[in-house]
């Protein structure tokens, strides 16, 4: 059994005679919206020629990162494509409307495909909102030998009745260097609070490898993750996102397994006498790009990142108003479901207000409302100083209207679109509720109108040729239906 | 200083000339929408026109046997109310247009009324979240800083205060003021084995309810505080008027007669009921009277069937017109769309994923009787996020679920009645697991009168 690194968090598993793509992301961008794309980092082609034929693709969930419909447009429509057992509807309704005939997966059943089994298991109850669709992935041989566990977005489960022999993680930090503007960074601090500044990489290394090695601990451990630029940002990769580094550290903590930091085109080989490494030649690093984006990541100078919408600004009147509309429409929902949330709580034992600052795409124009808590309603006020306010969040009108109208997702704004910050923990902080919010679990009709637009955007040939391309058939698409588990 | 209990959760506070009211409910009943009065228990008179001029009252929060514009009005106009710095904005408004001064209280600011002293603290971080909104007062004679009394009214106390003594900021209190809010009603006897009936106490375990109160009041509650005087109150109301039997454990004096003889050293657990006058002495035991203007009554004879029904009974007068309960069907997927979104903002839908996780993604149900169209029915999808619609009959299927009329769930919506008008005897739920996952949870969140806000902008016009 072997497991090639195609990038991120996209795999091919492979055993005898068959091969299992997990999240296909073959193009060298990703991300569902039109705008912005994601760079998978390091930088690689995928030569699709060259690329062995999948019998099976399995799709863990449904972000962005892990359902490219671009990339999943190239490959053959007979393909079966197996889905987690709680992918949202509208993404099997995307497959269909491609040609595809999706089937759904079932908790804890084994699927065998070939010479793979593959059974997938629900993530630990403290997973967030966000990734509680999440399938985590157990791959066997047929004959039950081997064993690769992939974590994919969610926390290791403690009490999980498998033995793996290796343990696929992924490296979600995203942790912007000091001064960059982005998301996960306290903006009133200027500094990445989810792990702490200081110790940020021994936070990440000890998240990654520790609770793994206690769930597992006689499984070798494989790094992904981490794996793509935010294209308006300015500082290149993410910090400590460089998970061949990563692994080095852990050899040189004292690990008794194997601990793989994985490259675009490793080759993971599971034998009978231990672990080998290989190289897939249908997978090419662009050595010049990587090399330039890792020279920005040392040469970025703190606090010359800037906060800068990620869509269009709004281009005239009609929008502008339209905006305000959609805006003003969502403001009562938002104050509500914050109160209503873990974030709220904190507010509320905090006595602490929370600030809304919408900067026009225009001009320098910000306007302020402020979370009265006596009211449960947002209030526009005039601020002088954003940061009295101990919980805030800033973005653009542009981008407020594209997240509400389902043009982008929250997470093309999570780079550097949206500034927010906080007082006490990261976990009950502005972003994960932002996060909720907006998340596709929330959002469904959000999120399907982004993906049948994506859809639409590659069945009308805007983006490349489906390889080798069969059209369905009537009865294709018949037994695509017959074949919904729901 | 001497403590006077009113009924429920009702203080009357006086040191030398100054009194002071907290949360008065001087009424035989109280409630705050015209569809739902619950009885005071155990039933009192209180002859107000005997009772002394109180220079300030202190409302905790905004539910409503706490504040009860009823009770309220029978005051003169012009005596200061107190709020917290969380009580909702309409409550306040409410308190103007009945010509009160209000005042906010800031958190930890010491405020002079007379010879009392108070300062609020902030519920604790592990209460309900919809008793987020508590202030819990700390009250002593300006002269007498031994005699403190701390009161936790309906929240954890809170951690700000026990720091504060525990730091040596602030002296300890000399009397703590627990509510016990278990809200136990007789067992039921499920007709499900997976039905769980609230308030049926299923939170609590099922079995030794008394003794996981105590416990949670005496041991858990008031960890690091050492007072010399405890006292217990709460749950002083009939909850369904029809059944007209009390709660389980609102027999305070028998509950505290038992933790006394639990107990060692100098500590005196005092379980109150109504009339009774709690005088707290510099360097003395306490003393117990009973209030000259305050007088017990009989109460009204217990009705049988202490058993909560299996099915809610209709709070409001269900659709006659069946055109008009049509209309109200139509209006279900609107209705609903926010609750789905509180449902998955909750600890409720870790339940529901985990019940998805093993194979059903439609776990939850609501039902909606009806007068013409039998029962409607909405499943939570966790596919969709949303509620779609399926047969309301099918309960025995569903893991969790509620149910309750559609002209009430439609009355609440609307802010005619309050979540806690309704908990009574109008709403039906079961659940497996923990009762902080349970659909309760994400609905008392939802419909929480502060983030609802419909039902007190009401309050606040009316």
């Amino acid at each position: 059994m072997d497991i090639t690194f195609i990038g991120h968090q996209s795999f091919m598993v492979h055993h005898g005679a068959t091969r299992i793509l997990v999240d296909p992301l073959l193009e060298r961008e990703f991300g569902l919206s039109q705008t912005p794309r994601l760079e998978v980092f390091p930088s690689r082609t995928v030569d699709l020629k060259a690329m062995p034929c999948p019998d099976a693709i399995v799709l863990s969930h449904e972000h962005p990162d892990h359902f490219h419909v671009p990339s999943l447009a190239r490959i053959a429509r007979s393909t079966p494509i197996l889905l987690a057992p709680l992918m949202p509807s509208y993404v099997e309704e995307a497959l269909l409307i491609l040609g595809f005939s999706p089937r759904r997966l079932t908790f804890g059943e084994t699927v065998t495909m070939g010479d793979l089994a593959l059974r997938p298991s629900p993530p630990p109850a403290e997973t967030p909102l966000w990734e509680r669709r999440v399938a985590q992935l157990f791959f066997t041989t047929a004959d039950g030998c081997g064993g690769v566990f992939m974590t994919i977005d969610a926390p290791v489960p403690r009490d999980a009745d498998i033995d793996p022999r290796l343990v696929v993680v992924a490296n979600n930090s995203q942790f912007a260097p000091p001064g960059a503007v982005h998301a996960n960074a306290n903006a009133a601090l200027r500094r990445d609070d989810r792990f702490g500044l200081r110790h940020a990489g021994l936070n990440i290394l000890r998240t990654l490898l520790l609770e793994s090695a206690d769930a597992f601990p006689r499984s070798a451990i494989a790094i992904s993750g981490g794996g793509f630029i935010d294209a308006p940002e300015s500082f290149g990769p993410y910090l400590h996102a460089d998970a061949a580094r990563l692994a080095s550290y852990a050899a040189a903590l004292e690990s008794d397994l194997p601990v793989f930091g994985l490259t675009p085109g490793d080759v993971i080989v599971l034998d009978e006498t231990g672990f080998a490494r290989r190289h897939a030649r249908w997978i090419r690093l662009d050595r010049a790009r990587i090399a330039a984006a890792r020279r920005q990541l040392r040469q970025f100078a703190s606090g010359s990142g800037r906060h800068m919408p990620a869509t269009p600004p709004l281009a005239d009147e009609r929008t502008l108003r339209s905006a305000r509309r959609r805006i003003a429409a969502e403001l009562p929902l938002l104050a509500r479901g914050i109160l209503r949330s873990p974030l709220g709580a904190a507010l509320l034992a905090a006595c602490e207000s929370l600030l809304l600052e919408i900067r026009s795409s225009r001009g320098d124009e910000r306007v302020h409302y402020v979370l009265d808590l006596t009211r449960s309603a947002f209030v526009r006020r005039r601020v002088k100083d954003r940061f009295q306010s101990g919980y805030g969040v800033s973005l653009f009108d542009c981008d407020f209207d594209a997240l509400l109208d389902g043009r982008v997702l929250i997470w093309d704004l999570a780079a550097t679109a949206i500034e927010t910050w906080y007082r006490r923990g990261y976990t009950t902080s502005v972003l994960p509720f932002l996060f909720t919010w907006y998340c596709e679990a929330m959002r469904p009709s959000l999120a399907r109108k982004i993906t049948l637009n994506a859809v639409h955007a590659v069945t009308s040939g805007g983006a490349g040729t489906s390889l080798p391309a069969r059209r369905p058939t009537g009865a294709s698409r018949r037994s695509a239906r017959r074949n919904r588990v729901l | 200083m001497r403590l006077t209990f009113l009924g429920h959760q009702s203080w009357f506070v006086s040191h030398g000339r100054t009194n002071l009211l907290i949360d008065p409910l001087f009424l035989s009943s109280f409630g705050n929408s015209s569809e739902l009065q619950l009885e005071i228990w155990p039933p009192r008179h209180i002859r107000l026109e005997a009772m002394p001029k109180p220079d300030a009252v202190l409302l905790t929060h905004e539910h409503p046997d706490h504040f009860h514009p009823a009770s309220l009005r029978r005051l003169p106009r012009k005596t200061p109310m107190l709020i917290g710095p969380l009580m909702p904005e309409a409550v306040e408004r409410r308190l103007q247009r009945d010509r009160f001064p209000v005042k906010r209280l800031e958190l930890f600011d010491t405020i002079r009324i007379g010879e009392l002293e108070i300062v609020a603290f902030q519920a604790g971080e592990g209460s309900d979240p919809w008793e987020a909104r508590v202030v819990q007062p700390y009250i002593r004679p300006v002269d007498e800083e031994d005699l403190a009394v701390f009161m936790t009214v309906d929240a954890v106390l809170s951690e700000a205060f026990r720091d504060a003594v525990v730091n040596e900021v602030l002296p300890a209190p000399r009397c703590l003021v627990f509510s016990n809010n278990s809200g136990i009603r007789t067992a039921t006897t499920p007709a499900h084995p997976s039905v769980h009936h609230f308030p049926g106490a299923a939170h609590l375990g099922t079995n030794l309810y008394g003794l996981r109160v105590l416990a949670g009041l005496l041991l858990d509650a008031a960890t690091g505080i050492d007072a010399e005087d405890v006292v217990i109150c709460g749950d002083g109301y009939i909850p369904d008027p029809e059944a007209g039997v009390p709660f389980t454990l609102s027999d305070h004096a028998r509950l505290a007669s038992v933790a006394r003889s639990l107990s060692e050293g100098d500590v005196v657990i005092h379980g109150v009921a109504p009339g009774d006058v709690l005088e707290l002495r510099s360097n003395h035991r306490s003393r117990t009277r009973r209030a000259s203007w305050i007088r017990r009554i009989a109460g009204p004879a217990t009705k049988s069937s202490p058993c909560p029904p299996m099915v809610p009974r209709p709070l409001l007068q269900p659709h006659d017109d069946a055109a008009a309960e049509r209309r109200a069907i139509r209006r279900l997927p609107s209705l609903l769309a926010e609750p789905a979104r509180t449902i998955l903002l909750t600890p409720t839908c870790d339940e529901l994923f985990a019940a998805a996780a093993q194979g059903n993604p439609r776990p939850l149900l609501f039902s909606f009787q009806t007068a013409h169209h039998g029962a409607v029915g909405y499943a939570f999808d966790l596919l969709t996020s949303s509620f779609e619609p399926t047969p309301g009959d099918r309960i025995d299927v569903y893991p969790f679920g509620l149910m309750m009329h559609l002209r009430d769930f439609e009355a609440l919506c609307d802010g005619l009645v309050q979540w806690w008008d309704l908990t009574a005897f109008s709403v039906f739920i079961w659940y497996g697991g923990d009762f902080a996952k349970s659909p309760f949870q994400a609905m008392a969140v939802h419909f929480a009168d502060a983030t609802h806000g419909l039902f007190l902008e009401r309050l606040a016009m009316a």
